[in-house]
């Protein structure tokens, strides 16, 4: 079995989990080929099932095309990663990680779906920022610099643009949602 | 369909593109050009979630093709309301457009408001 990559996945934990509860559960120092795709996939996922909410409750058209976005390009990101995960024979494989992602972004959730109007877009829209901006510093903080496989590191390399035109498609989404108070 | 647009197939090489660019454009356009100044193919790669380059000047007539090297679906979409629009240009996609008025015009990617460039049309 290759070995991708081995590095300590507190860090991620501690910017993506949102949730006290999560990041105490996110003490596991190492992580398994299988188990390191299956915490992509997932983050992956969590963007997407936020995104379709919004896409479903906006009538902020911006937020509703932002959200589509989300859909459209982790949905692109995640079907490379699949398909990576595939060629290298690596299977996904659930983990204290994952769940703790799941965990945290049930609670997130739990926030923004009661709300209405412009007080979901501003919670929507809110923890977007917050989500690409510890995905991004993950990512080179981290995930880029210590990644070994090549070709896992030209994927996450590639990505690095989108997920920050993400962040600043929503910084300006942001922008506007407090300008229209 | 959007003014101005078309969406040339996946793999439709751009020699292929230039020729009917030369050869089927200029005539059925009816530009009045110099023997020397004849329509040119201008390429637009998109890469790393930005338009390269960003601004391009050309002529009325010529061919402006974007090409989606990103992994992410991307639009060219004139900032100009009922302007021309690739629509989305998925991975390896391309699409064209042929400017028939001077002036600048901006564009952005739709998906990716943040993406912007500009033609400048002579």
């Amino acid at each position: 079995m290759p070995k991708l990559i081995r590095y300590s996945p507190i860090p991620l934990l501690l910017t993506l989990a949102f949730s006290p509860q999560a990041q105490a559960q996110s003490t596991t120092s190492d992580l398994s080929d299988p188990e390191v795709a299956h915490v992509a996939v997932t983050a992956d996922n969590i963007d997407i099932e936020l995104a379709k909410l919004a896409q479903s409750r906006t009538d902020n058209p911006g937020v509703k095309q932002f959200a589509t976005t989300m859909i459209t390009d982790h949905s692109a990101v995640n079907a490379k990663a699949k398909a990576l995960a595939g060629k290298l024979q690596v299977t996904p494989k659930d983990n204290d990680v994952s769940q703790s992602l799941l965990k945290g972004a049930a609670e997130a959730r739990g926030k923004i779906e009661p709300l209405k109007g412009k007080a979901f877009d501003r919670a929507y829209i809110d923890r977007e920022v917050a989500y690409h901006q510890a995905v991004l510093d993950e990512l080179d903080q981290v995930l880029i610099p210590t990644t070994s496989n090549a070709e896992l590191k030209q994927l996450l390399v590639g990505v690095r643009p989108a997920f920050a035109t993400h962040l600043e498609h929503a910084k300006q989404l942001q922008s506007q949602l407090v300008a229209s108070k | 369909m959007i003014q101005g647009v078309t969406r040339p197939a996946r793999g439709v090489s751009i020699a292929v593109l230039a020729a009917i660019g030369f050869l089927g454009l200029g005539g059925a356009l009816g530009f009045r050009r110099s023997p020397e100044a004849a329509l040119q193919l201008h390429v637009v790669e998109i890469r790393g979630m930005e338009f390269h380059p960003r601004e391009l000047e050309v002529h009325r007539g010529d061919t402006v093709l974007w090409i989606n090297r990103d992994l992410v679906p991307h639009t060219a979409t004139s900032t100009r309301k009922a302007g021309w629009n690739t629509g989305p240009l998925q991975e390896g996609d391309s699409g064209r457009y042929i400017p028939r008025h001077t002036g600048e015009d901006a564009y952005i990617c739709q998906l990716h408001p943040v993406m912007r460039g500009k033609l400048l049309v002579r």
